[in-house]
């Protein structure tokens, strides 16, 4: 236990502070603290059909909407009216060693999000593709700046 | 003013201690425990489980051995039906539902799911996707389709969230 003693000639004191209730009210803490912990941190992308977003778009008029296909040779992308062509966006960016080049489209992208108006993207992909390429590529469109970017399961 | 004299009965405490543990030999024999360096790790360890909690939360558990792709951009998870998707198969309520060759072999979304989302209180606009990151889209698509035809307009797809890499 935690104490002080001090001898001051005949007079003496000791002083001792119990420390039995504070562990109690520790370990308890500690216990309820333990069982609550969030160990792994969860977010989620959300795929939300919006009357004006990018999906519903993409079946009025697919035409406005910067579409992203993921399929087994790379990323296909159709690039609306809207954008002029000076912005040197491709519409085809083949696979980097047998993997999806992100930083690649990021950059693209990058150049559509200095426009007046960015065009909405909706990202699609072939069945075989893997979804974790496709988060991946919703993630480098938004990083690249595009306002609104939605998953087509169409 | 100098204490001259000071009485305290934690000091009385322990003359009484003194004396329930005097043994035959009348010896005293008592064992002092120090208790603080484990009250220093305690409140070490709470310091750090406070300040790891988050003040969000969190609806959603993993499990099934789901191993969650992970993402820069993401918005705090909301309430909602989860839909866990592992190798093995969709988990709906944490019970299997299907296998993933059975959400496969339909061409769009699956019938099964679909009818079991309708009967689901449309409260709960939300629906979670916890899904592997190592399958294949066609799985996912097929389970976001059936839960945007059954209704639910707002789908979330579950990610592990990484630091912004400036």
């Amino acid at each position: 236990m935690g104490g002080v003693s001090s001898d001051q000639g005949k007079d003496t004191f000791n002083v001792e502070l119990n420390l039995v209730p504070f562990i109690d009210l520790l370990s308890s803490l500690v216990l309820f603290l333990l069982l609550t912990a969030v160990w792994v941190q969860i977010s989620s992308i959300s795929t939300k059909v919006d009357a004006k977003g990018p999906v519903a778009l993409l079946k009025q008029q697919p035409e406005q909407i910067l579409q992203i296909h993921l399929s087994e040779k790379g990323y296909e992308i159709s690039i609306p009216p809207s954008v002029p062509e000076k912005l040197g966006i491709p519409t085809f960016l083949p696979k980097l060693q047998g993997n999806f080049d992100n930083a690649a489209l990021e950059q693209s992208l990058r150049k559509l999000a200095g426009q007046k108006s960015p065009p909405p993207a909706a990202v699609s992909a072939e069945d075989n593709v893997g979804y974790e390429d496709v988060i991946h590529t919703i993630d480098s469109a938004r990083a690249g700046g595009l306002p609104a970017v939605a998953l087509s399961a169409n | 003013m100098p204490i001259t004299k000071a009485r305290f009965r934690i000091s009385d405490y322990n003359e009484q201690r003194k004396k329930s543990v005097r043994d035959k030999e009348g010896k005293i024999r008592m064992v002092s425990l120090s208790l603080t360096s484990m009250v220093d790790m305690f409140a070490i360890l709470v310091i750090f489980l406070l300040t790891s909690s988050g003040t969000v939360t969190q609806w959603l558990e993993l499990g099934h051995g789901i191993e969650l792709p992970k993402a820069k951009s993401g918005t705090p998870s909301q309430r909602g039906i989860t839909l866990e998707i592992s190798k093995r198969g969709l988990y709906v309520q944490k019970k299997p539902f299907l296998s993933v060759s059975k959400i496969m072999a339909s061409p769009g979304p699956d019938a099964m799911l679909q009818e079991w989302l309708k009967r689901q209180p449309k409260e709960n606009t939300y629906v979670n996707v916890v899904a592997d990151k190592s399958l294949p889209f066609g799985v996912v698509k097929r389970v976001v389709l059936a839960s945007q035809d059954a209704g639910f307009a707002a789908v979330n797809l579950a990610i592990q969230p990484t630091e912004n890499k400036p």
